[in-house]
């Protein structure tokens, strides 16, 4: 398939289908994701790390966030093309929306598997 | 940035009013943009009030008839007068149409002509639709096939397949549905609008033409078709009922078909 293919970066297609893509897993990923939390709202801090500890929360709550910063990703990038007209500018706007995204990623996630793995 | 304001020569100033009705009881008031190149003044509306009576029951007769009476000066495109040409499209009651097809009776208040917007003012209601124009050809508009056509003949199409092309060769080139859209009133140098890529549509749906895969890699990138953030503007306002939004969408999927396949 060309479009997981290391050439269709600067594809308008890519971009596209995988923006539909991640919205649509968004769907349930969000409900479940909204529910989960308000569930634990009356848990305490010991609850609430063995809850994050089962293998498929912490899974869930991995994909959550690399779904919710992918989709952020291309959802910048479009209204940035569409708002911004100067190219340096630009780019300049689409590498600080990469960096923060990438650093939300990293953050969420190591807090994910800290949590998951080394706190008891 | 976009700009989200008028220039300051851009702005619109109040006009002059023209009150040409006398006592009639059906009387109407057009008010219409104008703006003369070479006075350097700001653009403003001027205010023509006529009797209905004395003109026919379209948008398009009215500004005739206030051109022929009352003001020479106005100046606006018009050919056909019965919306196959396309010329006289501009912005009524808030709205891109065509002002020979719609009627001032639908109007309820002052009728309000404005140019298609975000468009470059030649003069009045005139736009320049030099891009527009350049991006219909840029999308290679006519059959492109390998396969020589029968002889003696032309090239026949089936019933299923030439039902394909319904609702996209009825498109007249007005620019209302372009010129509508906010994509392309922000990126109007690089999206080619929904016009044109109607239009692209129209050739690649046609079962005789076969450069579909050329015509498809010359829509590739963010900009082109990808713009099109499916906010419908085209197809609510187009004067002959077309669906642009609905065009580009499958542009978009057999984009998608072509790569995932």
């Amino acid at each position: 398939m060309k479009i997981f293919g290391p050439n269709s970066k600067l594809s308008g297609t890519h971009h596209w289908w995988w923006q539909r893509l991640s919205a649509i897993c968004l769907v349930p990923l969000s409900l479940w994701f909204v529910f989960s939390i308000l569930s634990q709202l009356n848990s305490n801090y010991a609850d609430v790390i063995q809850w994050i500890s089962s293998a498929p929360v912490t899974l869930l709550l991995i994909l959550f966030f690399c779904a919710v910063f992918y989709h952020a990703k291309l959802g910048l990038e479009v209204i940035a093309e569409d708002y911004v007209h100067n190219p340096p500018v630009l780019t300049l706007i689409k590498i600080l929306i990469k960096s923060i995204v990438i650093l939300g990623v990293l953050v969420s996630v190591t807090a994910i598997i800290k949590i998951s793995f080394f706190t008891s | 940035m976009a700009q989200f304001r008028l220039p300051k020569n851009s702005k619109i100033a109040k006009g002059k009013v023209f009150d040409y009705a006398g006592n009639s009881k059906n009387k109407k008031t057009f008010k219409v943009y104008r703006w003369d190149p070479d006075s350097g003044a700001n653009p403003r509306t001027d205010s023509y009030v006529i009797d209905l009576e004395k003109c026919g029951p379209m948008v398009l007769d009215a500004i005739i008839y206030i051109k022929n009476e009352i003001d020479p000066s106005l100046t606006f495109r018009r050919s056909c007068r019965e919306g196959i040409c396309g010329s006289c499209a501009m912005n009524i009651d808030g709205t891109n149409t065509l002002a020979c097809t719609k009627s001032i009776k639908s109007i309820k208040r002052d009728v309000k002509i404005y140019p298609l917007p975000h468009m470059q003012v030649r003069k009045d209601l005139v736009p320049d639709l030099n891009n527009f124009y350049e991006q219909y050809s840029s999308v290679q508009p006519w059959l492109q096939s390998n396969t020589p056509p029968p002889k003696n003949k032309e090239r026949l199409q089936s019933k299923e397949d030439r039902e394909k092309i319904d609702g996209l060769y009825e498109c007249i080139l007005c620019a209302c549905c372009s010129t509508s859209c906010p994509s392309y009133w922000w990126n109007s140098d690089k999206y080619l609008g929904p016009a044109t890529l109607l239009q692209s549509y129209r050739w690649l749906v046609d079962s005789r033409d076969e450069a579909t895969n050329e015509r498809l890699d010359a829509l590739e990138g963010p900009f082109k078709l990808f713009r099109c953030h499916t906010i419908m503007n085209c197809a609510k306002t187009c004067p002959k009922g077309l669906n642009p939004a609905k065009a580009i969408a499958e542009i978009k999927k057999m984009m998608v078909a072509r790569e995932t396949a």
